[in-house]
């Protein structure tokens, strides 16, 4: 089965959601469009999810005060509820919610909820994801030329010293030792998953 | 200051100017003769007059970026050496596997900022001081 040209289009759309979303349709038991965050979430390929029977792989809960409480409703024909996805080729879930509309319709936002505390764990921690690269990107951009041009004055700076016979030099080294410190302390706060940021390559043919 | 890199003529290019001067004054210190770019098509028109031993090359510069450099240093047929080595700069340590794939030509990766002992260590190997 292949996406009408109308659902490929609403999965466009959908990828303006950097959540994981998707629409299905209860009584054709059947997801109509996905975006790319939800393929990679819940693990399916969009092969898997146009043949997906909606029963199978959707969990709707029943519609609870709370939720009902804490979510506006913009529509009478809506009604908000809790939801679970279950993940391709594991035991685990994703959490949501699902937006029920009278005609069968159902926008799945996963992610959004944490069951246990009802928190929007999820969307911090990509909130905070998106931010920590922003911070990158400003250190590359910004911070880091400036501390490679001070690593490089302070280097000449002891060589010259050094060529003078000033024992200055010794001190300027160890500046310069506190310097690369820095720098390689603010990269390990920034991206503890990087590997030793001193670290070169040379790929010898 | 010292004759390390005597006659050795290196390549910098780079969007930032600090990393330029900074590279050109050390290296320069160091004997060699640095000759700087901040883009790809300066680099390319100079390459064949200038004849480096060694270029080395942020790969996020305008336009056209570390890549294209790379190949169209390849390209430049009649250049009469063997292929000169290209290093390229990169911010990102996990980008330089991405690097690696779409352009395999690249004959060493730096990790900005680097130290100088990094730099010469890696000019050290390639230029086979």
């Amino acid at each position: 089965m292949k996406l009408s040209k109308e659902a490929a289009a609403i999965c466009s759309a959908l990828n303006e959601f950097k959540l994981p979303r998707a629409i299905g349709h209860l009584s054709q038991n059947c997801f109509v469009a996905w975006n790319e965050s939800f393929q990679e979430r819940t693990g399916y390929a969009p092969e898997q999810l146009e043949e997906a029977d909606l029963k199978d792989v959707v969990v709707l809960f029943e519609p609870d005060s709370q939720v009902q409480e804490t979510v506006h409703v913009p529509s009478p024909d809506v009604e908000f509820v809790r939801c679970n996805i279950r993940c391709y080729g594991q035991e685990h879930f994703a959490t949501g919610y699902a937006a029920r509309r009278n005609d069968g319709f159902v926008l799945f936002m996963i992610d959004v909820v944490n069951p246990t505390t009802g928190a929007i764990e999820d969307a911090r921690l990509f909130g905070r994801e998106e931010e920590r690269n922003r911070i990158m990107k400003l250190f590359h951009d910004e911070v880091s030329p400036k501390l490679l041009a001070a690593v490089f004055e302070v280097q000449r700076a002891k060589e010259e010293l050094d060529a003078k016979g000033l024992k200055e030099g010794q001190a300027v080294s160890k500046a310069g030792e506190k310097l690369i410190e820095t720098i390689d302390a603010v990269i390990s706060v920034l991206d503890p998953d990087e590997p030793n940021p001193r670290s070169t390559s040379s790929e010898q043919s | 200051m010292g004759s390390q890199l005597e006659n050795l003529k290196i390549v910098v290019v780079d969007d930032q100017e600090e990393v330029r001067s900074a590279l050109e004054r050390y290296l320069s210190s160091l004997g060699a003769q640095v000759h700087t770019y901040d883009n790809v098509g300066q680099t390319l028109t100079a390459f064949r007059l200038v004849r480096p031993h060694l270029v080395i090359c942020d790969i996020h510069l305008p336009r056209e970026n570390g890549i294209d450099l790379l190949h169209g240093i390849r390209l430049l047929e009649q250049y009469p050496r063997e292929e000169v080595p290209v290093i390229a700069m990169t911010g990102f340590v996990n980008e330089i596997e991405q690097i690696k794939a779409r352009a395999p030509g690249f004959n060493g990766f730096l990790r900005k900022p680097f130290t100088p002992d990094t730099l010469l260590q890696i000019i050290s190997e390639l230029a086979k001081l």
